[in-house]
């Protein structure tokens, strides 16, 4: 039953961690399936919705306004500079590139990627921000099963409810809605979509809009969770293995690519660690995504991609 | 039945001489290649029109320019007697300019249904908390929708490949699939872009009949280029002739036919 006790608290907590990467991927998949632009610059704008956010909420704490007025308003502040910062990408990086192929807008956001954490750090300062949005103490449960019983973080928690609605409402939102249909046909074909009356320019504001709230979503979890700071545009290039198992243009393969990328490191540190060495964590997912990419190339989730020669 | 025949029993087509677009003088430049040199013409209401040359002579540029891909530097384009500067495509969209492409521009995830579906996005009203929710006005509208995209699917002949993802098509289903759509936005101005390219006498044939019946159940008016001079003839009511992007012949097919500048671009001249 020990064993039992402490494999539930490693996968659960694994899983948990692993919603957080997802919410990342999340970001990169939206843009991906809308424009096929592989986004480099997610990374930098869960570090400005991070800024953006830590720091309006210091500015309304230090001029008095009560707690919840404070979150409620940073949270809409943030939500506008995404706004700006997609109509910003949207206008002078990606509108002028329209029709153009895929290698050349990456490239774009590679740029995007360093103007946007110039700006950010330049507008809102360069130092590590604590952020307290959600509980980060931690529930015992089962106790009665397990001695001991196991530990789950609360912030876990909150980012796994929260990474599941989020989810829920953008499934919906790419299956059922014209303008998630519109997403889908701009991503295959810029001409031909814009030929039957969908206008690209505002189709990709909208895109840019939705990964700047997902990013400002993940700046929200993850903040709290490591404090907002320069490293947390490092989150993703752990992004990048989870898309690999997932598949680029699936949203649901984001998730499941989480949460076997989280749950798949905590399980091989704890159990393979004492056998071949510490720090697992930090390559296990990237040998994982080789190993897909040996079998299934399009990711678990994706779509196979069907060439005529 | 030929084609010919068909388009001689369609005495019932609303053929009219009200202009519905009219281009003057429309040069259009990239860089130092001018790719449409002062070329006139118009479209009248309920037509065929064919625009044929040879390779290079514009004339897919002249479509692009008509459904606003491409701004000419110079010249008017009026379409149902408003005249237009610079016009994004999605405009001429909702306006009523569908076009196809020359190479087929299909959107390859998605199904042949919903490829057709995209046709209505301009048609569709209901807003984005309902259709995410499939329920009350987004789900009627949804419905209705779908109806005339089967009234399509049955038109065309491609009820079995309803559910197919278009990528696995072969190409002749394809250009079906890509005339489909565009019908599917209940254009007045239907615009294709050699409906006929690479396809084999049989599947020329039914698009043939596609095109003529699509004029005649419809009334659409269409503009198309096409290399096949026996399927120009057959089906259109004018013919304009471009070269190097200037305009060399204009006039119903027997005209252009026996247009000395006509035989020259096509077969050469010995200078």
């Amino acid at each position: 039953m020990q064993e039992l006790g402490s494999f539930l608290e490693v996968l659960i907590s694994g899983l948990l961690a692993g919603v957080l990467y997802s919410l990342v991927a999340l970001g990169f998949v939206l843009i991906f399936k809308a424009s096929g632009v592989f986004n480099f610059a997610q990374g930098a704008m869960v570090l400005l919705a991070g800024l953006a956010l830590v720091r309006s909420l210091d500015f309304l704490a230090h001029h008095g306004f009560p707690g919840w007025l404070a979150i409620v308003l940073g949270f809409v502040f943030a939500g506008l500079v995404m706004a700006l910062c997609a109509f910003f990408v949207q206008r002078y990086v990606l509108g002028p590139l329209i029709n153009q192929n895929a290698l050349t807008m990456f490239m774009a956001t590679i740029g995007a990627t360093f103007v946007i954490e110039g700006v950010a750090q330049f507008a809102f300062g360069s130092e590590v921000y604590p952020l307290r949005l959600f509980p980060t103490d931690a529930w015992i449960a089962g106790e009665g099963l397990f001695p001991g019983g196991i530990l789950i973080n609360k912030l876990d928690v909150w980012g796994g409810v929260i990474a599941g609605l989020l989810v829920i409402a953008l499934a919906m939102f790419f299956q059922y809605t014209k303008t998630g249909r519109a997403l889908r046909a701009v991503a295959d074909d810029h001409a031909a979509a814009q030929s039957v009356g969908i206008p690209i320019d505002w189709i990709w504001f909208v895109v840019w809009l939705v990964a700047g709230l997902v990013a400002l979503v993940a700046a929200a979890i993850w903040g709290t969770k490591l404090g907002v700071q320069f490293s947390i545009t490092f989150l993703a290039l752990k992004a990048l293995p989870v898309l690999i198992i997932g598949g680029f243009t699936s949203v649901p393969g984001a998730i499941i690519g989480g949460l076997i990328v989280g749950a798949g490191e905590k399980l091989a540190e704890v159990y393979l660690g004492p056998f071949i060495g510490g720090g697992i964590e930090y390559w296990f997912a990237y040998v994982l995504a080789l190993a897909v990419l040996m079998v299934r190339p399009q990711g678990l989730y994706g779509e196979k991609i069907i060439e005529r020669i | 039945m030929s084609a010919t025949a068909a388009i001689n029993s369609a005495d019932t087509r609303a053929v009219t001489n009200e202009v519905l677009l009219a281009v003057e003088n429309v040069t259009l430049r990239f860089g130092g290649v001018t790719a449409i040199n002062g070329v006139s013409f118009d479209i009248r209401k309920g037509e065929i029109r064919a625009i044929i040359g040879p390779n290079g002579a514009g004339k897919t540029s002249m479509l692009n320019c008509i459904n606003g891909f491409y701004h000419p530097q110079e010249g008017r384009i009026t379409y149902k007697g408003e005249t237009r500067q610079r016009m994004r495509p999605h405009v001429a969209a909702s306006q009523g300019i569908a076009r196809t492409f020359q190479n087929v521009a299909l959107f390859n995830g998605m199904t042949t249904l919903d490829n057709i579906m995209t046709g209505r996005t301009l048609k569709m009203s209901a807003n984005i908390f309902w259709q995410m929710l499939r329920l009350g006005p987004a789900l009627a509208d949804e419905i209705k929708h779908r109806e005339y995209c089967e009234e399509i699917i049955d038109f065309l002949e491609i009820e079995a490949i309803r559910k197919t993802p278009v990528g696995r098509l072969p190409y002749g289903l394809q250009k079906r699939v890509e005339l489909a759509r565009a019908l599917a936005m209940q254009p007045d101005l239907l615009l294709l872009d050699e409906p006929m390219a690479g396809m084999n006498l049989e599947e020329k044939q039914d698009m043939c009949r596609f095109i003529i019946d699509v004029n005649k159940t419809f009334g659409t008016t269409i503009a198309l280029i096409e290399h096949d001079m026996g399927v120009v003839m057959d089906l259109s009511d004018r013919v304009v002739v471009l070269e190097y992007g200037r305009k060399i012949a204009d006039g119903t097919p027997d005209e252009v036919k026996s247009d000395q500048k006509v035989i020259d671009a096509y077969l050469g001249v010995s200078h």
